[in-house]
C-alpha cells in the first residue's frame, strides 16, 4: 500500500495538479444508420480532475452512456463517426490511439462498471478467477498471487466469507454481491478513473445505498476519480461533488452539485429538478415538461430544447447557445456553467454572479 | 376525507406459493412463498400504495386481487362477492369492474394490432357488438388520457413510452372499471414523462371516482400518490399507514431504513453517503429468516425475533405495524 501510494504520489506531483484528467472537448459523434443519421453527440464538453467524484445525469437517450462508450472506445469501429471533439485523457487524445493502445488503457487506467453486472460476468468463470485474470493481463504477477489479491480485493468490498465467495460461480451471488464484484474487478489495477455507467439502477434501494456508500468510500481512499452515469438526481445529490446534466446529445449544464441543485441556471434541469414527485405535495399537481424527448435522427435546430422549454424565444431556435459560466469562482475552484441564451446579459457578456461557500 | 365505510376490496389470510411440493424424483422441493398471510382493505376512492424491494410479493398481491392467479389460501372479496368463489362465467361478467395496468407498455400491447383495436378489444369482449357505439367510446377514452383521434390507426411502436403507456390506460378505461391494479405503471418511463403520467391517472380518479393499488418500488412515488401505504417485505405486510403518517413517523424498522435508503434530492446527508445505511443482503425467499423475517438486518433486533413472527398491531390512528417492539405496547 505505501509503496503504491508514493508510486502514485510522484506520477500526480509530475502532472499539474490542476490539469483535468479527463477532458471531453467538443465531441460529436455520429451513426451512420439505414434512416439517416443519428447525432447522438452534439459537441459535448467534460472534465474531471484527479479523485473527483462527478456525475452525468439525464433522461434515456441523452447520449451519457454514449458518452461513456466513446471514452473507453468500446464503441463497434466502422459504425460511427466522429466528425468532431478529442477526449483527452492525461492531455493524450484517446481517438489517436489504436486498438492496442486502447487495451493497455482499459482496466489498468480507465475502468468501467456496467448497469447489468450479470451480463459483463462471464457465467461460466468463478468469480474470483474472473478478478485474477484482469489483475494478470495488466500486472506481471503468478497466478496464486493474483488469486490471493482477487481475495482481498472481495474483503475489501464487505463481502463476508471472501474466499468461498470468490470460488462461487455469478449466479450464486445476490445482485448487491455480483456489483460489488464487478467494482473489486474495476479497482483492481487501481485505475485513475471509474466510469460507472448506472451501476446500480438494477439494485434494490436498500443494496443501492450499501454499493454507492461503498464506491464513494473506495474511490476516496484510492483517490480514482469516477464518472457516475446516473438518471437519478438523488443518487448524484448523494454521492457527487460535481454534476454534467445532458439532453439530446448536448451538456446543458454543469458545476458543483450543491449549486447545480439550489440553483439550477438551464430551463431543461430546472424543470427536471421540478418533475421529481417528493417535492409534492399530494393534492399538488406535478409539474411536467410537455413534449418527449425529441430524436436524434431529425434533432431541433438551434437548442436542442427549445420545443420543450417554457422560456423559449425566437432566436433559441435559431442559434445554439454556447455556455455561460458563472463569474465567480465556487467552493472547490470550479464553476458553474449553463448553455442558455437567458443567461446572456444586456452587454452581450456572459457570466452571472453567483456560488455560495 | 370521508370515505365510504364497506371496503370496495378486501383481503383475509392471503396466501400464495409457487414451486411445485416434489420435484421429478418425489424429493421435497423449495417453495416460495411470494404472499404470505396478507390482510388489506381499500377502501371505495382510496388509493393504497403496495411498496417493497424487487421479489418481496407486490406483484403476486395485484394479482390475487383480481384475481389472474389463483390463490393457495384466504380469500379476495370485490364489493360484497367473494372472487374466490366464482365460476368462470362470473368472475368474466366481474372483470369488467377491475382492470391491471403493467409496468411495460412495449410488451403489453400487441405490436400488430392498431391504437383503435387495443382499446376496443376490451368491448368486443365484454359484450359490445355495435360499431358507431364501440368508435364512440373509443374515441372518447382516447381523448380522455390525451390522445387524438388521428392517432387512432397508428400501431404502438409509433408511440412514444409515455404515449404507450397513456394508451395502456385508456384500455383499461374503456369498460368503465371501478378498480384499477397499476403494476408499477411508470417505472419504465423518463422522470419528465413519469410526472405527466401520474397526474393523469390522479385526474383519472377524481373524474371516474376510480379505485387504485399503486405498486411501486418508488417511495417518493408511491407517498405522492397514495392515501394509505402498505409495506412488504418476504410476502408479508409489516406496516400500514396512512401515506403522511408513514413518512413522518414509520414504525416499523424496515420501513426507516427503507426511507433512509432513498436517494432524496431534498433531504440529503450533508456530506452524501458515507457508510452503509444497512448490512446484508435480502434473504433467499425459498429459505426465509425464521420468525421475523428481517431480523438478520434489523438495527434494532432482540433475540426473541428469531423464533416469534410478530402479526401486525396497532400502533396509532389507523396506522398498525408487525414488530416486537410494539407488542408491549398498551392497547387503550
Amino acid at each position: 500500500m505505501s509503496t503504491a501510494a508514493a508510486v502514485r504520489g510522484t506520477r500526480s506531483a509530475a502532472e499539474d495538479q490542476n490539469q483535468p484528467l479527463l477532458e471531453v472537448q467538443g465531441l460529436h459523434l455520429e451513426f451512420p444508420t439505414y434512416w439517416g443519421v443519428t447525432r447522438a453527440l452534439n459537441g459535448v464538453d467534460l472534465a474531471l480532475r484527479r479523485g473527483e467524484i462527478a456525475g452525468l445525469v439525464g433522461e434515456s437517450g441523452c447520449g451519457k452512456s454514449v458518452t461513456a462508450m466513446a471514452v473507453m472506445r468500446l464503441l463497434p469501429e466502422g459504425h460511427y463517426r466522429v466528425p468532431q471533439g478529442r477526449i483527452l485523457f492525461r492531455g493524450e487524445d484517446l481517438l489517436a490511439r489504436d486498438e492496442q493502445g486502447m487495451q493497455r488503457i482499459r482496466g489498468q487506467h480507465i475502468s468501467m462498471i456496467f448497469q447489468e453486472p450479470m451480463t459483463s460476468l462471464n457465467p461460466t468463470i468463478r468469480v474470483g478467477r474472473q478478478i485474477a485474470e484482469v489483475i494478470q493481463s495488466h500486472q506481471d504477477v503468478t497466478r496464486s498471487a493474483a488469486t490471493a489479491r482477487a481475495a482481498d480485493l472481495l474483503r475489501e468490498m464487505r463481502i463476508p466469507d471472501a474466499e468461498r465467495v470468490a470460488g462461487l460461480y455469478p449466479h450464486e451471488l445476490s445482485g448487491g454481491m455480483r456489483q460489488r464484484s464487478m467494482i473489486a474487478m474495476a479497482l483492481s489495477c487501481e485505475p485513475d478513473l471509474l466510469i460507472a455507467d448506472e451501476p446500480t439502477t438494477a439494485l434494490d434501494v436498500t443494496v443501492q445505498a450499501q454499493v454507492l456508500a461503498l464506491l464513494k468510500q473506495k474511490c476516496v481512499e484510492r483517490r480514482t476519480a469516477v464518472l457516475l452515469i446516473t438518471h437519478d438526481l438523488g443518487v448524484v445529490a448523494n454521492v457527487c461533488r460535481q454534476v454534467a446534466v445532458m439532453y439530446a446529445g448536448n451538456v446543458v449544464e454543469t458545476g458543483p452539485v450543491d449549486e447545480v441543485l439550489a440553483s439550477p441556471r438551464h430551463p431543461y434541469t430546472a424543470a427536471l429538478l421540478e418533475t421529481i414527485p417528493e417535492r409534492f405535495h399530494r393534492d399538488e399537481r406535478l409539474r411536467v415538461i410537455p413534449g418527449s424527448v425529441p430524436s436524434l435522427l431529425h434533432p431541433p435546430p438551434g437548442c436542442r430544447f427549445h420545443p420543450r422549454c417554457a422560456a423559449a424565444a425566437p432566436r433559441c431556435a435559431r442559434e445554439r447557445p454556447p455556455v455561460f459560466w458563472s463569474t465567480s469562482v465556487c467552493a472547490g475552484g470550479d464553476r458553474h456553467g449553463a448553455a442558455c441564451w437567458l443567461l446572456e446579459d444586456r452587454d452581450g457578456n456572459c457570466g452571472w454572479e453567483e456560488c455560495s461557500p | 376525507m370521508s370515505l365510504d365505510p364497506a371496503p370496495l376490496v378486501q383481503t383475509a389470510g392471503l396466501t400464495k406459493s409457487f414451486g411445485s411440493r416434489h420435484d421429478l424424483f418425489g424429493r421435497p422441493r423449495l417453495l416460495v412463498r411470494a404472499v404470505d398471510d396478507v390482510s388489506l382493505s381499500i377502501a371505495r376512492g382510496e388509493t393504497l400504495g403496495l411498496v417493497g424491494e424487487s421479489g418481496c410479493g407486490k406483484s403476486t398481491l395485484g394479482n390475487l386481487l383480481i384475481r389472474l392467479e389463483d390463490a393457495d389460501n384466504g380469500e379476495v372479496v370485490f364489493d360484497g362477492q367473494r372472487l374466490t368463489d366464482l365460476n368462470e362465467r362470473e368472475l368474466r361478467r366481474l372483470r369488467r369492474r377491475f382492470q391491471i395496468i403493467f409496468q411495460d407498455p412495449q410488451s403489453s400491447l400487441d405490436p400488430r394490432m392498431t391504437v383503435r383495436a387495443i382499446v376496443a378489444e376490451p368491448l368486443t369482449v365484454a359484450g359490445w357488438s355495435d360499431r358507431a357505439k364501440i368508435a364512440e367510446r373509443v374515441a372518447f377514452v382516447l381523448e380522455t388520457v390525451g390522445l387524438g383521434r388521428e392517432q387512432m390507426s397508428r400501431f404502438p411502436h409509433e408511440f412514444s413510452g409515455g404515449q404507450r403507456q397513456r394508451i395502456a390506460i385508456a384500455r383499461a378505461l374503456t369498460i368503465n372499471p371501478d378498480f384499477l391494479v397499476l403494476d408499477e405503471p411508470t417505472s419504465a418511463l423518463d422522470v419528465s414523462v413519469q410526472a405527466q403520467v401520474l397526474n393523469l391517472l390522479k385526474e383519472l380518479q377524481e373524474r371516474f371516482s376510480l379505485t387504485y393499488l399503486f405498486i411501486s418500488h418508488n417511495m417518493a412515488v408511491i407517498r405522492y400518490m397514495s392515501d394509505r401505504i402498505a409495506v412488504m417485505y418476504l410476502g408479508r405486510t409489516l406496516e400500514v399507514a396512512p401515506s403522511a403518517s408513514l413518512f413522518a413517523a414509520p414504525r416499523h424498522p424496515y420501513t426507516r431504513t427503507l426511507l433512509q435508503a432513498i436517494p432524496s434530492v431534498v433531504r440529503r446527508e450533508p456530506a452524501g453517503w458515507e457508510l452503509p445505511i444497512i448490512e446484508g443482503d435480502p434473504p433467499s425467499q425459498t429459505s426465509p429468516p425464521p420468525g421475523c423475517h428481517f431480523h438478520p438486518r434489523c438495527p434494532l433486533r432482540m433475540p426473541e425475533c428469531s423464533v416469534t413472527q410478530p402479526a401486525l398491531a396497532q400502533v396509532g390512528l389507523d396506522h398498525s405495524a408487525a414488530c416486537l417492539l410494539y407488542r408491549v405496547a398498551p392497547q387503550e
